[in-house]
């Protein structure tokens, strides 16, 4: 690497990368379940990031970022048992132990039944479907950018998306009737 | 459905075309692009087109809001992220960025 290039570089990575830290450490914990796994394959997306920065065209910085952690996940899932990747039972235990207090009392009241339904209907989706509300409705990313993520095309994202929320639906409108039963 | 209602309807759906001067969207039009509406992305037929159908057809517009009530709660599940580890590698970066050599 020539000191010519370097001051560019790292004025582009300052600019690119570092602002989408907190996306890049989202959809790590997304795919790893564990944030110290989700740490280091955020560092390891930032180093290979850097090593390619100078041909990186400035658009998307993003969706190009969540490409190179998505190659660099599969890197590790091949170091790695899958079956340890994902655990919703973990989750559902962590969301189990949330202290009321510490969340907006009047939504909690409103929302806590219906949260909780919404939560055993995504629970009781394939992975498929789990991971892509994960990337487009709990880590905010676009259609693209979670196609970018995962490493399928956006008509993939959208499809098991629509698929994904209609089944959610479906399954709260069943809940809601066996309510009115008992 | 009483006819009044479907009568109702149809005015606002004929409103409709006259004020975007294309065809009125159906509701079928409407459900397979609602979701894509909802998230922000982009659709097939014209978003104003779809908030004034949204706003003149009551079935869509009950569907619509079904589907935003699910899309908030799905975003309410998520976690609130690890500061430490957030602070920890936006150091990370800086110091790279602030590295001369890339390793
Ligand atoms: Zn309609």
């Amino acid at each position: 690497m020539t000191t010519d290039d370097s001051p560019d570089s790292q004025a582009l990575f300052e600019k690119y990368v570092v602002p989408e830290t907190e996306v890049m450490f989202r959809v790590a914990m997304s795919i790893t379940r564990n944030k110290a796994d989700a740490e280091d394959l955020v560092q390891d997306t930032m180093l290979r990031a850097y090593r390619s920065i100078d041909r990186f065209d400035g658009r998307y910085p993003r969706a190009w970022l969540l490409t190179i952690l998505r190659n660099a996940a599969i890197n590790r899932v091949r170091r790695k048992r899958p079956e340890l990747m994902r655990d919703p039972d973990l989750t559902m235990q962590r969301v189990a132990n949330t202290d009321p207090d510490t969340a907006d009392v009047e939504a909690v009241v409103i929302d806590r039944t219906f949260d909780a339904d919404v939560e055993r209907a995504l629970h009781s989706l394939s992975d498929n479907f789990i991971e892509v509300i994960e990337m487009v409705d709990l880590n905010g990313l676009s259609y693209q950018e979670a196609a970018d993520a995962i490493g399928v095309p956006v008509g993939t994202v959208m499809s098991r998306l629509h698929r994904a929320r209609a089944k959610i639906r479906k399954h709260l409108a069943s809940s809601e009737v066996a309510k009115g039963r008992t | 459905m009483s006819f009044f209602t479907k009568f109702k309807k149809k005015r606002a759906k004929e409103n409709l075309s006259a004020t975007a001067g294309k065809p009125p969207l159906s509701c079928k039009q409407v459900g397979k692009d609602l979701q894509s509406f909802l998230d922000g992305e982009t659709t097939e037929v014209s978003s104003d087109d779809l908030k004034a159908h949204l706003e003149a057809c009551k079935d869509c517009g009950l569907e619509a809001d079904v589907y935003r009530k699910i899309k908030d709660a799905l975003g309410r599940q998520a976690e609130p992220v690890d500061e430490d580890s957030l602070h920890r590698l936006r150091d990370f970066g800086r110091k790279l960025a602030d590295s001369d050599e890339p390793n």
